[in-house]
């Protein structure tokens, strides 16, 4: 017995925003940061003017948020009591959403209402609050709107780490793609998380947990963010604005999320999440790299699996082993053609910070869910001369 | 020969895990208790419940053992691992790993929210103790 989840609802396209002025809610609690705050919240309260709808604002979010952050959110969303939780912003903002909602109905546990988070539990999040969760993607990358985990920071120990926590309840119950909101988006920012959607296509599509349905959500994606990512980016360079192009990646990131969420993420995911706090890397800038060393890793695994993505893109090869090789030479490109970092150097990271960190790095790598689901498998001595080569930014050859 | 659920194949679960090198490193900082539940579902001939207790310390088995009324599982144990017989031989097979088992509700896991968390940091101790079953010699699946 296998499950797909989805959101009830995806609302998508230009003006979906209006969507929520047809809604009735009492009292929304705005998850947000102060960037969004500033930039884009007025669309936010133009339309909810219009339901009559009390508002309270958290706009506390940092860009790795921690457990806790959340649990503050959690003890707000406790006092206002609100039917509708809108999170509005990147993947950070909209984990630390999922993040506060379990918190909310189960305050007895604290910390432990998410970092215990049973997959299977059921948590009753909806009777227990009367509330919904709306996700408000302003990036295209993350698919945090419509996956059922969340990713946080733990810094309760020496080594800061990533840990992904999830429950099929936290999917949000609707969705809201509006491509007016990536207008503002920095061409860096566009490039890495745009990356992390196809490395969610990617993860996604080889991971041993893929089924029928996740892949066909994954190719399509897999095929929307190649193609439209560097157009994105290199017209961000003159400040070009295409809109299609954008409600492309923005739904296309979405899809890869939805796909990824009912499949798995595998090494390339493991490492970023790791890399990300140990070493304090955005998420958007090593993602890429770490999903073309998972390429890398599993050809000779999945290399059918890596030929159906190429094949997808218009790589041409003459078998799936040749087709394998062409897309990972073709990923390397696109992260240069991205100025995205290829190496642990490039991120900067120093030799004497690598050596200090790498044993809890590897630890860690190993524990997280993405490991597991690796089509290849992956030891303790696998990871350290992956780690070694990465650092440099050498190709893998074994 | 040993059967599966055995005394015996109890003793040659904890000679093997605490022979494996990979499970120490992978388990260094583990500390938690199970019992591992093995319920007859028609597959075979296992007719029995067969439940096995296994205190799991920094990377060693302490003390395993199959639990009778006679000897029963200490108080308080911290986590139950649970399922039907033909679900352990997938597992054991590698068809399924110890996560995907749960989440395909093959196996049940009973445990506090915080001991939950334990083991979400814990993959990789989890798959690394599944290897060692397959690692017993000469066993009889009934």
């Amino acid at each position: 017995m296998w499950d797909f989840t989805s959101p009830r609802k995806v609302i998508f396209g230009e003006d979906a925003l209006e969507y929520l002025s047809e809604k009735q809610f009492k009292h929304v609690f705005i998850v947000t940061d102060p960037v969004m705050r500033k930039l884009h919240l007025h669309l936010l309260e133009e339309q909810l003017k219009a339901t009559n709808a009390e508002i309270t604002i958290f706009d506390e979010i940092p860009g790795e948020p921690t457990l806790q952050i959340v649990q503050k959110g959690a003890k707000l969303l406790a006092e206002t009591k609100p039917d509708a939780i809108i999170a509005f912003g990147g993947g950070s903002v909209m984990d630390s959403a999922k993040g506060m909602w379990p918190m909310w109905a189960s305050p007895e546990d604290g910390i432990d209402a998410i970092e215990g988070l049973n997959p299977f539990e059921d948590l009753k999040l909806r009777e227990k609050t009367g509330c919904i969760l709306i996700n408000i993607p302003t990036t295209s990358g993350t698919g945090s709107d419509v996956t059922w985990a969340t990713v946080l920071t733990d810094n309760s120990s020496e080594t800061e780490r990533k840990a992904s926590f999830g429950n099929r309840e936290l999917v949000a119950d609707i969705t809201i793609l509006d491509p007016i909101l990536t207008k503002t988006l920095p061409r860096s920012l566009i490039a890495g998380a745009g990356l992390d959607a196809l490395s969610h296509a990617v993860g996604g599509y080889l991971s041993t947990w893929a089924n029928d349905f996740s892949d066909a959500l994954l190719l399509h994606a897999f095929k929307l963010l190649w193609i439209n990512i560097p157009i994105a980016y290199h017209q961000a360079e003159t400040g070009e604005v295409n809109f299609e192009i954008r409600e492309k990646l923005h739904n296309a990131a979405t899809m890869s999320g939805w796909g990824f969420s009912n499949s798995q993420i595998i090494l390339g995911h493991a490492i970023g999440h790791t890399i990300g706090g140990a070493f304090k890397i955005p998420h958007s800038r090593c993602i890429g790299a770490a999903c073309w060393y998972s390429l890398m890793y599993n050809k000779t695994s999945v290399s059918d699996r890596i030929a159906d993505l190429a094949r997808t893109i218009g790589i041409e090869g003459k078998s799936k082993e040749e087709l394998s090789v062409n897309l990972i030479k073709e990923f390397k490109r696109l992260l240069i053609e991205l100025n995205l970092p290829v190496s642990l150097q490039e991120m900067g990271v120093t030799k004497e910070k690598y050596d200090a960190e790498i044993e809890s790095v590897i630890d860690y790598t190993l524990n997280d869910s993405g490991t597991l689901s690796n089509p290849r498998p992956v030891d303790y001595e696998d990871y350290v001369k992956i780690y070694e080569y990465f650092f440099e930014g050498r190709e893998l050859d074994f | 020969m040993v059967v599966y659920g055995s005394e015996e194949w109890v003793e040659a679960l904890m000679v093997k895990i605490n022979e494996s090198e990979a499970y120490e490193k992978a388990a260094k900082n583990w500390e938690g208790d199970f019992i591992f539940k093995t319920i007859p579902d028609g597959t075979g001939t296992l007719t029995e419940e067969a439940s096995i207790y296994c205190d799991l310390w920094h990377g060693k088995c302490r003390e395993a053992y199959l639990i009778t009324p006679e000897k029963p599982s200490p108080e308080n144990v911290e986590y139950i691992y649970a399922g039907k017989y033909g679900n352990w031989l997938k597992l054991f097979d590698g068809k399924i790993g110890p996560l995907k088992g749960i989440m395909q509700r093959k196996f049940d896991v009973k445990c506090s929210a915080r001991s939950m968390a334990k083991l979400m940091r814990a993959l990789k101790a989890a798959q690394e103790l599944v290897k060692c079953t397959t690692m017993i010699d000469d066993v009889e699946y009934p």
